[in-house]
């Protein structure tokens, strides 16, 4: 995967008061994985109900996983489980680190970059949709969920099957108006699917939802691909076309070869559009980026192919995966 | 100091215990007994049980002690306050050996109290080559100089963060603030097991540091309590030579509510006579000092945010109504009024939910307290455990920063407690300031900053109120009334011998009452050769 070849690790931080369901979204993270080696980072084992089959090695702090994902258990500092998962040379695509309920997730993920070989991917914030309003006016903690609601990159409204549909819609529709950078998704029961992951957008400083357009608001809606090139483009080019709706794109990330600008890094977050040059070969490990790569993350709903078949026309794209 | 009888010329001590108290003539009926009059000159008062003291502060001492107050390390060395820059920099000077593979690690600096921050450059002087590494007094911010920050790889940082604040040269002043850039920096440096161990080393210094301070039962107020500290502390305890009756209280985070009340009650069953287990620790805000207490309104004086949660009130009710369930008392940390508010809270859903039982959980530090929080607390059956120190140690800065000194007059309100019937402790919270009680009594005494102001004089409490916190008062919030806290017939033979009589003397000059060492179990130690 592309991600395996960036410079440093992207790292999630997962965060969500007490029975927002963090564990059962950890859960089916591990289960949709497919092919991503995820590394978690959790309080504790005996939350996350590991299936005893899929463990290959096991230690007091780290249990390996069969499908190449690994959890290590923090004691006291997540910083430290990093490390360890870093040190140990295991070979990871992502790592999640789940926060303690009462956690205010920016801290941490604002640490991250601290720790060498590693950045923050973003933060997703859980709530549970029955309960969010309340916990957002509770006397007490009040302030702390809606904190742990402006640090999020994506909010994800969990048990939406709970509540009817007028109230799902005027809830949604507060939460976007209360944290206007953070992508808000509904779901029933943590089902979304690992190729969230893929966003890696806490780096890109959104300020508004309108990146997000059109509104998102179904489980396992994510689907993600590569595709590669073999020769230089114009990559602003390609990346307007990208950007223009209806695509239902939400987010492409990859290093590019531009014809006129050399190396470059294009980022598109629903209709942004981001072109970096790269000067330098980033930090010594510019031999490992593989250019002409982009992945494509997508509502799970996109199946109009059309328009990637004219695209690949236009930009001579190869669809690989 | 058994109400009825407050006063006696002679004690009788069998096996361990106190066997009579009262006049040569009462004791006369127990036919021979060997008499020891080695403290016929001093005053014998039952041992002082501190409520509130934390184990590791016996390590602490491996590093250089940089604070504004005056203290003793547990090998008796005086370590003089120090009130300005240039004797900070001073002192670490004193201990570099410019080696760059050993850190330069100190404690205690407190730029609050002496009203000027601490830098890398500062540091810079002190060394160029060897790392050094200052922690605040606050506990949430640590000062690095260039060599440790480049070691770290903090300087210059790879990216911006706000817990690494630039100076006008757009280069790190030195701090890393909060939790999440110290670790990284200890870690990478190799010092983070050096602020804390967790397993029961520090047992050995710190007991003898209650000697000196007259204290014969002491508290390890958050212990995880592994395998190993349970086995070391079980080792060290039972040595006639350790002279104090250790009372861990357990915090595990990681262990559910059940989990967490069945290894307390597991502990509890392997108590010994001086090894008490069994109680829990919960932290439910941080710090007023360090702004990161649960304030209500109106918050900090100096306008800083409202501070941090460190658990959710669900996780605290649990623990709540399983401990009461079991009959496991918990010791819950609230500084901030707010986080008082919601333990009561909390507490009241436990007590709610149970049959009436004499829980006696205490509320630790519970340092902005009001009248109405104390009635509740005596509603509920808790008890309290106030920081009376901190009108001493912080008094200055609260009044100038923290809370402003309308609030700061009504702090660690021992007096408010007892007039609504809480059972009262007081303390010192060991590190974070030195363990004295005779000492804590005078803060509820006097109510004295450290520059002199005083502290709201209608919360005072009497002598010999304070007296009674630091003794059976104390040992009543710990449910050990039965055993420890008076000199009475069947109790162990536990005292703190002084130079003069604490009652006799004028309420200010409490501080300066000197404690010649120790008697635990009727064995003497004594402070100046412990
Ligand atoms: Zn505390
Ligand atoms: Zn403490």
């Amino acid at each position: 995967m592309a991600i395996g070849q960036m410079p440093s690790l992207p790292v999630t931080v997962l965060a969500g008061f007490l029975g927002a369901g963090k564990t059962t979204l950890l859960n089916h993270f591990l289960k949709t994985a497919r092919g991503r080696r995820l590394g978690v980072i959790v309080n504790d084992f005996g939350r996350i109900n590991i299936d005893v089959d899929l463990i290959e090695t096991a230690n007091e702090r780290i249990i390996q996983l069969s499908g190449g994902c690994v959890c290590c258990r923090m004691d006291g500092n997540f910083a430290s489980a990093l490390m360890e998962l870093r040190d140990r040379g295991i070979k990871l695509d992502h790592v999640l680190v789940e926060a303690s309920g009462v956690a205010l997730p920016g801290p941490i993920a604002r640490a991250v970059p601290l720790i060498e070989g590693f950045h923050t991917a973003m933060v997703i914030t859980i709530v549970d949709i029955e309960t969010i309003s309340a916990r957002l006016t509770d006397r007490f903690m009040g302030d702390l969920v809606g904190s742990q609601c402006a640090s999020a990159q994506v909010i994800i409204a969990n048990k939406s099957d709970l509540i009817g549909d007028t109230l799902r819609k005027l809830i949604i529709d507060q939460l976007t108006q209360s944290f206007e950078k953070a992508m808000i998704l509904s779901t029933t029961a943590g089902q979304v699917d690992a190729s969230i992951l893929d966003l890696d957008i806490a780096g890109l400083n959104i300020t508004d939802t309108s990146a997000w357009s059109p509104p998102i608001s179904a489980d396992a809606l994510f689907t993600s691909w590569i595709w590669s090139c073999t020769d230089p483009i114009h990559v602003e080019r390609l990346g307007n076309a990208l950007a223009e709706t209806g695509h239902g794109l939400l987010r492409v990330k990859g290093f590019m070869q531009d014809i006129r600008l050399g190396p470059v890094l294009l980022q598109i977050v629903g209709r942004h559009v981001q072109i970096a040059t790269l000067n330098s070969p980033l930090s010594g490990n510019g031999d490992q980026i593989s250019y002409n790569r982009l992945i494509c993350i997508a509502e799970k709903s996109v199946k109009d192919l059309g328009h990637w078949a004219e695209l690949e026309k236009r930009f001579g794209l190869v669809r690989s995966l | 100091m058994d109400a009825g009888r407050p006063h006696a010329t002679h004690v009788l001590v069998r096996n361990g215990r106190f066997l009579a108290v009262g006049t040569a003539d009462d004791l006369a009926g127990f036919g021979n007994v060997k008499s020891d009059d080695r403290f016929a000159d001093s005053i014998l008062m039952p041992g002082f049980v501190e409520g509130h003291t934390h184990m590791d502060s016996g390590n602490i001492w491996q590093m250089v002690y940089t604070g504004t107050f005056e203290r003793t390390d547990p090998d008796g060395r005086h370590w003089p306050g120090l009130s300005d820059m240039d004797s900070v920099l001073d002192r670490l000077a004193a201990h570099r050996s410019n080696d760059p593979e050993t850190v330069l690690l100190a404690w205690g600096f407190d730029p609050l109290l002496l009203g000027v921050s601490l830098t890398r450059a500062d540091l810079d002087k002190v060394s160029d080559s060897q790392p050094i590494v200052v922690w605040h007094a606050s506990g949430h911010i640590i000062v690095a100089n260039t060599v440790a920050m480049q070691k770290a790889n903090m300087f210059p940082p790879r990216i911006a963060h706000p817990g690494i604040p630039l100076g006008d040269d757009g280069l790190p002043i030195g701090e890393l603030r909060g939790i999440e850039t110290m670790v990284p920096t200890a870690m990478a440096l190799g010092i983070l097991n050096r602020f804390m161990s967790r397993d029961g080393s520090g047992a050995r210094p710190f007991s003898r540091m209650c000697v000196r301070a007259g204290v014969t039962t002491a508290t390890d107020l958050a212990n995880a309590m592994t395998d190993q500290a349970l086995s070391n502390l079980l080792e060290i305890t039972a040595r006639d030579d350790f002279p104090i009756r250790l009372v861990p209280a357990l915090m595990d985070e990681q262990l559910s509510a059940e989990g967490l009340v069945a290894k307390a009650s597991l502990l509890r069953s392997q108590s010994t006579e001086k090894l008490r287990m069994g109680a829990i620790k919960m932290i439910v805000d941080g710090s007023i000092q360090g702004f990161t207490a649960r304030l209500l309104p109106p918050g900090y004086y100096n306008g800083a945010e409202k501070g941090l949660w460190y658990l959710a009130p669900e996780r605290l009710g649990d623990v709540y109504t399983q401990a009461m369930a079991s009959g496991i008392q918990v010791n819950t940390h609230t500084n901030g009024d707010e986080a008082t508010d919601l333990a009561l809270q909390c507490l009241q859903k436990a007590v709610n939910a149970n049959p009436p039982s004499d829980h006696r959980f205490i509320f630790q530090h519970a340092q902005l307290a009001n009248p109405d929080q104390f009635r509740r607390m005596k509603s509920l059956g808790a008890c309290v455990n106030l920081f009376a120190n901190h009108l001493y140690y912080w008094g200055d800065a609260h009044v100038a920063h923290t809370v402003g000194p309308a609030r700061a007059a009504l702090m660690n309100n021992c007096r408010a407690a007892l007039d609504a019937g809480v059972p009262l402790a007081i303390h010192c919270d060991e590190p974070v300031t030195p363990m004295a009680p005779l000492f804590t009594a005078w803060c509820a005494v006097n109510r004295q900053s450290g520059s002199g102001k005083v502290l709201g004089a209608g919360q005072r409490i009497s002598v010999g109120e304070a007296l009674h916190a630091i003794t059976l008062g104390a040992a009543h919030t710990m449910k050990l009334e039965n055993e420890i806290g008076s000199i009475a017939p069947g109790k162990f033979a536990d005292m703190a011998v002084l130079d003069s009589d604490p009652l006799a003397v004028p309420p200010f000059d409490l501080r300066h009452i000197k404690v010649q060492g120790t008697m635990l179990g009727g064995m003497f130690f004594d402070a100046r050769t412990i």
